[in-house]
């Protein structure tokens, strides 16, 4: 295994077993119902599979602690700047077409992003831009409610 | 029998076949297009499926699987890149062949290998599936639970890249799963004072986010880094000779014990949780290599090689629904999905489908033997069509999933909070894929976690609150005896390779 991806594996782990006690100890607890008289109370399977997870990252933790990270193989992490940036535009795509969508329906939330989602992939020409998006929409508005009778925003 | 006679009379009407056309080429188009794949479809089209009705809506999804998984092959022959992954294996001798000028023969080899390796699993699933039910009706709520804990294990240990990073996604999958409403009081579970999350997250939400968004949002970012394919136009050149675009009843009699071996395999391969067509593909090819009396022509343009792939890959779709169907326990992702489509329709899949839904199961059945003929027809006559397909720029393609996905997501209750989930679930996805934790094993424990905890919450009030219960009878203690053991056994294999 690759450092980048050792150390990654680490970083994880850390914060897989911090999610995990905030789980168990905080979140479960105030969000999960009193016992009832029978069965087992609502909190055992949460607490359980935040356990087992907690555990297995603890394992994975050792498995991968910084003594482990071989110098030579240096290759780069799994998640990078590059990803977050590209993660974050996309965030912001989706959230202008939500938006749009649900203050201007679905006609208009769907012009909006496949033609921002369009521009974000790299196409350029406004004609097809336009054509497309304008379309889009419009053919899937009409095969929803035309052919299913499905109502839409 | 009256039940068989009127599912399969259900299956074959206008209505049905038309959808199921539908279906078929749309999974086909799908399949084609790299990036996209079956399971993802399933999940953007299920919410629709919600106005059909059952059997339509099944038999729509399940189309679609198989178109999908034919589809695949079409890019891995004309482009050397898998439309789906389970396609990687026809690369091998499909890429060589159209390189050859043989684009259009390898396509129809790859046809006829998918249809006959579906076809060969549909009928054991119809054979099988009901007297494995009435051995499952036997199992009580501690059996059923050491069964789930054990295909848990199962799918972590065989699906993921590594068995801890697969159970951490199990365990994330079934904590989330947890938020809704507590099966037993009905409380509010988890739901942090939000009115839309007492209802529980969807199912097609998670899938919609996980499958479909998160996978478009991965390969825009690996995209960056490939360079462009070539065209693929030639393979259609009216100069090549007949023979080298057809396949002649005696070329496919030849590549019949192949066939039939691949079939074979992928059954088995399928009717086990965890192990995917992607295996059964590989394992299909190389049974096939070493069993070749010219071995050493297998990856240089031979079509048993592309016979051998794509019949067993396709041949894991009827069996991936026997574990389905019989236990409620969804083999891999794309049942996972269909479990959707039957909780829309208010039907639960498992040991009891037989008893009170016997005639949806059989037009089920029928409607899965038209899809192998359908599927035959359409891929033959619109051939050109899907390879044109090809060409439409991903620039175009993705943006229009995206919008698909928000309608999907949107539609699954009519919230723009499920948009919002959606979209939660899509960056989840996306860090896991990049994390290597298995996406898949959370899907599978999320969609397990109502019937896990139901079966818990039984096998306590039925033993006084003794969840040991589960250890002292025989069959429950024997699954968990298993799981302990296969544990074991894969904590002592090396970590795979990242594919």
């Amino acid at each position: 295994m690759r450092k980048g991806m050792r150390k990654t594996d680490f970083i994880v782990a850390l914060m897989l077993i911090g999610f995990s006690i905030a789980m168990i100890f905080f979140i479960i607890p105030a969000w999960c119902p009193e016992a009832g008289e029978f069965g087992a109370p609502s909190d055992v399977l949460p607490i359980t599979a935040m356990a087992v997870t907690g555990i297995l990252s603890l394992l994975l933790l050792l498995k991968n602690l910084p003594g482990t990270w071989k110098k030579e193989d240096e290759d780069p992490a799994p998640i990078n700047r590059g990803s977050w940036i590209h993660l974050a535009k996309y965030a912001g795509l989706f959230a202008c077409g939500t938006l749009v969508f649900s203050f201007l329906g679905y006609i208009a939330g769907g012009i909006v992003t496949i033609a921002a989602g369009m521009v974000v992939c790299g196409e350029r020409r406004p004609a097809l831009i336009s054509a497309v998006a304008v379309a889009g929409p419009l053919i899937m508005y009409a095969a929803l409610w035309y052919g299913l009778s499905m109502p839409l925003p | 029998m009256e039940a068989i006679l009127a599912g399969f009379a259900d299956a074959f009407t206008l209505g049905n076949i038309i959808y199921l056309a539908l279906g078929v080429g749309i999974g086909v188009i799908v399949g084609a297009l790299p990036g996209l794949n079956g399971p993802m479809a399933i999940a953007l089209m299920v919410p629709i499926t919600y106005y059909m009705g059952p059997l339509i809506a099944v038999a729509f999804l399940i189309g679609l699987n198989k178109g999908a998984s034919f589809g695949g092959s079409i890019a891995a022959i004309l482009l050397n890149t898998p439309g789906t992954p389970e396609a990687a294996a026809t690369c091998f001798d499909g890429y060589p062949l159209a390189k050859q000028g043989k684009g259009e023969k390898a396509l129809k080899i790859s046809l006829y290998a998918s249809v006959t390796g579906d076809t060969f699993s549909d009928l054991v699933l119809i054979f099988v599936a009901a007297p494995i039910a009435t051995l499952a009706l036997k199992m009580g709520p501690p059996e059923i639970f050491a069964v789930i804990v054990f295909a848990l294990a199962m799918i972590a240990g065989l699906e993921a890249d590594s068995l801890l990073k697969g159970l951490i996604g199990a365990c994330l999958g079934i904590t989330f799963a947890c938020v809704g409403l507590d099966p037993v009081s009905a409380m509010p579970r988890l739901a942090f004072d939000i009115m839309e999350l007492e209802e529980g997250i969807s199912v097609i939400t998670v899938g919609i986010g996980l499958l479909a968004l998160s996978e478009i949002i991965v390969r825009l970012e690996e995209m960056k880094h490939e360079a462009q394919q070539g065209d693929n136009g030639l393979i259609f050149d009216k100069n090549i000779s007949k023979a080298d675009r057809t396949i002649s009843w005696a070329e496919y009699r030849s590549c019949g014990k192949t066939i039939f071996r691949s079939s074979l395999i992928g059954t088995a391969l399928g009717a086990l949780p965890g192990l995917g067509a992607t295996i059964a593909s590989f394992l299909g090819y190389g049974a096939a290599k070493r069993a070749s009396k010219d071995p050493d022509s297998f990856g240089k343009g031979n079509i048993e090689g592309v016979a051998a792939a794509e019949a067993a890959n396709n041949a894991v779709i009827g069996a991936n629904l026997i574990p389905l169907f019989t236990l409620g326990i969804p083999g891999n992702v794309a049942s996972a999905m269909l479990i959707g489509a039957f909780i829309i329709h208010g039907v639960t899949p498992g040991p009891l489908l037989f008893e009170e839904n016997g005639q949806l199961i059989y037009g089920i059945y029928g409607a899965m033997l038209i899809a192998n003929v359908l599927n035959l027809l359409i891929g033959n006559i619109g051939l050109r069509f899907f390879a044109k397909a090809l060409s439409i720029s991903s620039a175009i393609v993705f943006p229009i999933i995206m919008f698909v996905c928000m309608t999907g997501a949107y539609m699954a209750n009519n919230s723009i909070f499920n948009v919002y989930m959606m979209f939660g679930f899509a960056f989840l996805g996306f860090l896991l894929k990049k994390l290597k934790i298995s996406f898949i094993t959370f899907i599978i424990g999320f969609v397990l976690t109502p019937m896990l905890e139901l079966s818990f919450q039984q096998t306590l009030i039925m033993s006084r609150n003794n969840p040991f219960i589960v250890l002292q009878r025989p069959i429950s203690c024997g699954f968990i005896i298993l799981t302990a053991f296969f544990i074991w056994r894969m904590a002592k294999k090396p970590a795979k390779k990242i594919r």
